[in-house]
């Protein structure tokens, strides 16, 4: 029989086997991998697994383990030896019944019950008593769990215990009966979930008891601490703005609550972010079978040492850490570590060691990976820096240990001279410092050539919680980590001076470029600079002026979902203790690029031109449908302020708001997308800027940003279009569901009609031209169509650029120029222009992207797309004469 | 009911058996732990009272046989305060229950009421 056809009595029966033989398998492994194996240990586990594995029925289960164990069982006689045959036979047999339990253990099992039981202080061995208690529970009820477990019961002396019961049928009756056995105990409470939380340090515990009780656990699941953060999370900023509203208005009672309520809210997040870290073992116990995996691989011999795998780190930075962690293992078993032979002539032990060691120390937690192999060949590694020139000669003879280790992390250098099967594959140590680098952790190398190599990695504790710097640069409120602040002067004392064209400040080594930190996020901002805040992250090194330094502060960062692309600086925002929030900044992603670094530029997510993506911004008004804005169209979300009135506009026009001293139109979506409950005072105003102008809209809430394909948007259906022009397609998304794309260039051609009427003299090019358009706006290619109808040319609309590109595919006379809308369903302007511009007959064709997205990352952009003009929305006077330009040949003058 | 009762004292299993007999319990003796594993295979008892501390094999050693010949069977441990880690084990090997010396007499005799008690 095998484990899968086993009949089980009950779910508990099972777990209890699965759990029994994954420990037992565990030991084995452990065991074989220890110099000197415990071999006692490792038989009784082989002839336990053999005899659960009978009673089962598991025949080929049943083989294998009495093989082991008659492998072992002549231990301890003279002609009997621990050979690496054996060992091998441990591990495949352990291999091969994991693979038999293996996906189907029970699972999640059932939530167990958590019981306390109080002994009488007249009882004399509370540990025996502890322990009838557990055998008479778990024999009737398996999977039952003793607190404290029941190797530890022979020592133990407290007057509480804890039993975690498998929830069955009546499980409070059916514990208090079995325990009824049992002498000594005065009480039997069953223990809600909420009161096991730990206490805060301040409470009132009995040092006894706190021992006692220290190891009661119980299992919660990644994804409820998750929820349960995230629930913190939103009440805090529930509380900032229900304070932000009521504002003045509270006398001090009021306040204090509201104050209490915010620090009982930062206390609960601090517990649940505490409740994510979890012993560095969970990851270390993994890796001397993965080490011993490699080595035999390789032929060679390595043991792994491990220590300090106390260390807690936050579960999600662990998760991230395996990869790189792993890669550095292979990397020192195949670099570092010398073949035996070669070992043994050195004069070193036949067995290579590995020490990974863990540390915590000032927030953070150090991870070190030593190995006593032959360590890095510096000279080597200098004439390589020269020969693939990446130094000059003489800088690769000056350059330092530290300068030539930053070589190793760079793509495409190895540590060895060939690729081999396990680390080569080109995949080298940038890979591990670009893991590292999405966790906020740094790598750096040290190594002495013929004595080993140490790879120190640095980690944040949590990448939750940090110190941060926080300060005031123009409108914006910016958190730094306090590990990338080198220091912090006043603009006066710090002498700042031109050095090269750019504004420098003398530092250690060379001159640091002097930014200003408003002037990064929006040259157009007022400012008024009068600190100097030097920063340094990894090799990133700057001087960064802002306005004010509002001092240190412990911060919760909360990551702000999709925005990353268009912001890869921005690490996340925080909430601070007044209630504002500040943006936390990631240094090396801000500070633009210096000479030295061009040569290693960094990852960037910003939605590539031509991959047919865009990011979405989700926003909700009140009937409950999802609606979407293209984020490049966005400004930013503000809580609503007062809008003022103004007489005889529009209807949709609710009046103007003013934000930052400027005066923006108030559009009101409720009423342009004719609903029936047309709300006054929307909580939100979104600003937004496209067509050259920027204006708001109230809406009832912001939900999330999304990165969506072009592809999934769907055009309305042509029957719908005539009805509902204030849609332009339908992205049907799968966790949000239907989400529709509103027009907004429609909305803000009805509200403010633009000029359509070409006044200036254009050429006439007659209509032997032909001049196709792609635009998903109805409204647009009107606007377009009657701009370019004073050029005399034939225009053909197209609803979307997949069309056109099926007119071009279609073999009929090709255009003289293109108009393409940027932003279109199923295909956006950018990829349907590189399409045009890489086919064969459509590589002349002049293409304009006519985009009503404004903005300074759009012209920064516009080069790199291959376009031969970019125009943005709605200027028709640019736009026909640019289109007689490009077709008469013309060299551009306007564009 | 017949009770075994294994010390290597002669006088506590004089006490022992005194007090049991009084209550109209038949008893039977063992001096060591070998001899309470024979002495349960002979006459099956309906409990075992089971010193730690006897020569030639302990009463641990001692409860888990006897438990392996009858997994049914009612040892009560009998011991003195500190040996909490050898009644542990014992507990583990298949003992019932256990009793402090020195002991009240009522203590032993409500320990096997109530094992005889429960099935």
């Amino acid at each position: 029989m095998r484990f899968d056809e086993i009949r089980w009595d009950s779910d508990e029966e099972r777990a209890l086997f699965v759990e029994e033989a994954l420990e037992l398998l565990g030991a084995l492994e452990e065991g074989a991998l220890k110099i000197p194996p415990p071999i006692d240990a490792m038989f009784r586990a082989a002839h336990t697994l053999k005899g659960s594995g009978g009673m089962l029925g598991l025949n080929e289960w049943v083989e294998r383990a009495h093989r082991l164990e008659d492998a072992m069982d002549r231990r301890g006689r003279p002609d009997w030896q621990w050979t690496p045959e054996l060992q091998q036979l441990v591990l495949e047999t352990v291999d091969a019944l994991r693979r038999e339990l293996e996906g189907r253990g029970a699972g999640e099992a059932n939530p167990l019950i958590h019981f306390e039981l109080r002994w009488s202080p007249a009882c004399p061995m509370p540990g025996v008593r502890a322990l009838q208690a557990f055998n008479a529970v778990s024999a009737a009820i398996p999977g039952t769990v003793s607190d404290p477990p029941v190797e530890a019961l022979g020592d133990w002396h407290g007057a509480v215990s804890a039993l975690w019961v498998p929830e069955v049928p009546d499980v409070v009756d059916k514990v208090e009966a079995l325990l009824a056995v049992v002498d000594d105990l005065i009480e039997v409470k069953r223990v809600d979930r909420l009161s096991s939380l730990p206490k805060t340090p301040d409470a009132p515990v009995e040092e006894t008891q706190r021992v006692e009780r220290r190891d009661a656990t119980l299992r919660i699941s990644a994804d409820t601490l998750e929820a349960i953060m995230e629930g913190i999370g939103e009440l805090l900023l529930d509380h900032g703005q229900l304070e932000h509203r009521l504002g003045q208005s509270l006398d001090p009672a009021t306040r204090s609550i509201f104050e209490h309520l915010r620090r009982r809210a930062l206390d609960l997040q601090d517990l649940t972010l505490r409740a994510r870290m979890l012993p560095l073992d969970t990851l270390f116990r993994q890796y001397p079978r993965a080490v011993h995996d490699i080595a035999l691989k390789l032929n060679k011999k390595i043991e792994l040492k491990t220590q300090g795998g106390d260390t807690e780190l936050d579960r999600v930075v662990m998760d991230r850490l395996h990869e790189p962690l792993l890669h550095l293992l292979r990397n020192a078993c195949d670099h570092g570590i010398e073949p035996p032979e070669q070992r043994l002539q050195a004069g070193k032990p036949e067995i290579g060691t590995l020490r990974l060691t863990a540390f915590a120390a000032q927030g953070h937690v150090h991870i070190q990976l030593a190995d006593d192999g032959r360590g890095i060949n510096w000279q080597k590694l200098r004439d390589k820096a020269e020969r693939e020139g990446w130094m000059t000669h003489d800088d690769a003879e000056r350059a330092t240990e530290d300068d030539l280790s930053e070589l190793l992390f760079r793509a495409g250098v190895s540590t060895a001279d060939q690729v081999t099967d396990l680390s080569g594959r080109g995949v080298g140590l940038d890979v591990v410092r670009a893991f590292l680098d999405e966790i906020h952790g740094s790598i750096t190398v040290e190594s002495q050539w013929g004595e080993g190599t140490t790879f120190h990695i640095e980690l944040p504790m949590t990448m939750a919680i940090m110190t941060a710097l926080i300060v005031e640069a123009g409108p914006w409120t910016v958190g730094f980590p306090i590990a990338t602040v080198e220091r912090i002067e006043s603009l006066t004392v710090a002498g700042v001076k031109s050095a090269l064209g750019h504004a420098a400040v003398a530092d250690r080594n060379a001159p640091l470029p002097v930014f200003s930190l408003t002037e990064l996020f929006d040259p157009q901002e007022a400012h008024e600079d009068r600190y100097l805040v030097r920063v340094k992250d990894g090799r990133t090194q700057a001087a960064l002026t802002v306005d004010q330094v509002t001092g240190q502060q412990e911060i919760v960062i909360k990551p702000v979902q999709g925005l990353t692309g268009l912001t890869p600086w921005l690490s996340g925002v925080a909430l601070l203790g007044d209630g504002r929030l500040a943006l936390i900044v990631d240094v090396r992603r801000l500070v633009p690029v210096t000479k030295s670094e061009q040569d290693q530029p960094l990852e960037d997510d910003v939605v590539t031109l031509g991959s047919n993506q865009m990011e979405l911004l989700i926003f909700l008004l009140d009937d409950g449908q999802r609606y979407g804005i293209n984020v490049y169209k966005t400004r930013e979300v503000l809580p609503a302020s007062t809008i003022t009135r103004v007489p005889g506009q529009h209807p949709w026009l609710d009046g103007v708001v003013y934000v930052r001293g400027q005066a923006l139109p108030v559009i009101n979506l409720y009423r342009a997308l004719d609903m029936a409950s047309q709300a006054d005072h929307p909580p939100l105003l979104l600003v937004a800027e496209f067509n050259q102008t920027v204006q708001a809209f109230g809406v009832q809430d912001v939900e999330r940003m999304i990165r969506v394909r072009w592809d999934d948007v769907e055009t309305l259906p042509e029957l719908m279009e005539g009805r509902n022009r204030h849609v332009t397609g339908l992205i049907n998304h799968p966790d949000l569901g239907t989400i529709q794309l509103i027009d907004f260039e429609e909305l803000l051609a009805t509200v403010a009609p633009p000029r359509l009427e070409v006044t200036q003299t254009v050429p006439t090019l007659g209509p032997h031209v032909a001049v196709w358009l792609a635009d998903d706006s109805q409204v647009a290619r009107h606007q377009v169509e009657k701009a370019l109808n004073v050029l005399g040319v034939t225009i053909r609309s197209f609803r979307d650029g997949a069309e056109l590109l099926a007119a071009v595919a279609g073999g009929e006379p090709l255009p003289d120029a293109v108009v393409l809308d940027v932003e279109m369903p199923k295909l956006d302007g950018y990829t349907v222009a590189r399409q045009l511009k890489r086919g064969e007959n459509t590589a002349r064709i002049p293409i304009i992207l006519h985009t009503s997205l404004s903005g300074q990352w759009q012209a920064s952009r516009a080069a790199e797309i291959e376009a031969d003009a970019v125009i943005t929305k709605f200027d028709p006077e640019l736009l026909a004469n640019t289109v007689a330009n490009l077709v008469a040949g013309r060299p551009l003058s306007t564009v | 009911m017949t009770i075994l009762i294994a010390d290597d004292a002669a006088f506590m299993r004089m006490r022992l058996k005194k007090l049991l007999e009084e209550s109209g319990y038949v008893v039977i003796e063992a001096a060591n732990g070998q001899e309470a594993v024979d002495r349960y295979r002979e006459h099956h008892p309906h409990a075992v009272l089971m010193d730690i501390t006897m020569p030639e094999k302990d009463g641990v050693a001692a409860t888990r046989e006897i438990c392996q010949m009858d997994p049914a069977a009612r040892v009560i441990m009998v011991s003195a305060l500190g040996q909490q880690a050898m009644i542990v084990a014992a507990i583990q090997a298949g003992a019932k229950d256990f009793v402090v010396k020195p002991y009240e007499p009522e203590r032993i005799i409500q320990a096997l009421q109530k094992w005889a008690k429960a099935q």
